[in-house]
C-alpha cells in the first residue's frame, strides 16, 4: 500500500468545496478509510461527498488528521487507560481545540460523523475541562443552556442529589 | 478561570473556547446521545453531579447504571469502602448506586 501514501483524493463538503487531501491523512477517518475500499479504484477518479460537514469544519478535521497521520493506530483505548488523567490532551491538541464554541461542538460532530476516535476523544475531553468545578448554572451559561426542568422536577432531583449543593 | 487553564496555550494567551460563550452553541444541541454519555464519562465526579441536573436532555441520558458506578469508584470514600468488583452495573442497581453517589 506504499503506492497509496501520495495519493490524493478530493472530498466535497456539504456546502459544495472541493477538498483535496492525501489518501492516508483522510483515512483516519474509518468513514472514508472504509468507503475508500469499498469504491476501490473509483475511488481516485471519484469526489467523495461528506454530505454532513461544511468546509471549514472539513478543513479544521483533516487539518487535525495531517497532524496525526503518523501516529500509531490507537492501542485498546478503553478502561484500561483510565488509570491515566482522564483529562489529558497533547499539546498540539490543545491549540488545536482553542476555538469558538460552536467550531468545537462542530469538530466533535464531524468527527463521530467521520468515525474519527482519537479526535472525538480529544473534542470530549476539551468539553470536559470547560465544565471541570462548574456549577450547573454556570455550565448553563457557558453553553447557553436552558434550564428546562419545572420547579416540580427540580426539587424532586435536589431531593435525590442534595449532596450537589454542598460539596 | 481554573478550568480553562488547561487550554490556555505555552504564551498565556486567554483565548478559550469557553470565553465565546455568548453564542447560541447550536451545534451544541446537536450532539448525540453517545457523546454526551462520553462527555458523563470523562469528566470528573463533582462535574458529573453538576451535568447530571443540568437540564432535561442530560438528566435523562445520564441515568444509567454504568455512569453511576464509574463515578462512584472514583470518589476516594466509596472506593475505601467497598472493593470495585462489589459494584454492579445492571439496571435494577441504579437506584441505589443514585443513592450511593448521593
Amino acid at each position: 500500500m506504499a503506492a497509496s501514501e501520495s495519493t490524493r483524493i478530493t472530498l466535497v463538503s456539504n456546502d459544495g468545496a472541493e477538498v483535496h487531501v492525501e489518501r492516508n491523512v483522510a483515512e483516519r477517518s474509518m468513514l472514508i478509510k472504509n468507503m475508500m475500499e469499498d469504491l476501490g479504484e473509483a475511488a481516485m477518479t471519484q469526489s467523495v461527498p461528506i454530505p454532513n460537514v461544511n468546509e471549514s469544519v472539513l478543513k479544521k478535521v483533516i487539518e487535525w488528521c495531517e497532524h496525526h497521520k503518523n501516529d500509531p493506530p490507537a492501542a485498546a483505548d478503553d478502561d484500561s487507560d483510565s488509570r491515566k488523567k482522564t483529562t489529558d490532551i497533547e499539546e498540539w491538541d490543545q491549540k488545536f481545540m482553542q476555538v469558538d464554541q460552536e467550531m468545537l461542538f462542530e469538530i466533535i460532530l464531524a468527527s463521530n460523523y467521520l468515525d474519527i476516535k482519537p479526535l472525538l476523544d480529544v473534542g470530549c475531553k476539551t468539553v470536559a475541562n470547560m465544565i471541570k468545578g462548574k456549577s450547573p448554572e454556570e455550565i448553563r451559561k457557558t453553553f447557553n443552556i436552558t434550564n428546562d426542568f419545572t420547579p416540580e422536577e427540580e426539587e424532586q432531583i435536589r431531593r435525590e442529589n442534595e449532596w450537589a449543593e454542598d460539596r | 478561570m481554573t478550568t480553562t487553564a488547561a487550554l490556555l496555550d505555552s504564551k498565556g494567551s486567554k483565548k478559550s473556547a469557553a470565553d465565546s460563550s455568548s453564542v447560541r452553541s447550536a451545534a451544541f444541541e446537536r450532539l448525540p446521545d453517545e457523546i454526551i454519555q462520553q462527555i458523563l464519562r470523562l469528566t470528573s465526579p463533582n462535574s458529573f453531579a453538576s451535568l447530571i441536573i443540568l437540564n432535561r436532555r442530560w438528566r435523562t441520558v445520564s441515568q444509567q447504571a454504568y455512569l453511576y458506578a464509574h463515578h462512584l469508584s472514583q470518589c476516594p470514600s466509596y472506593a475505601a469502602a467497598y472493593p470495585t468488583n462489589a459494584i454492579q452495573e445492571d439496571e435494577e442497581s441504579l437506584p441505589r448506586l443514585r443513592r450511593l453517589f448521593a
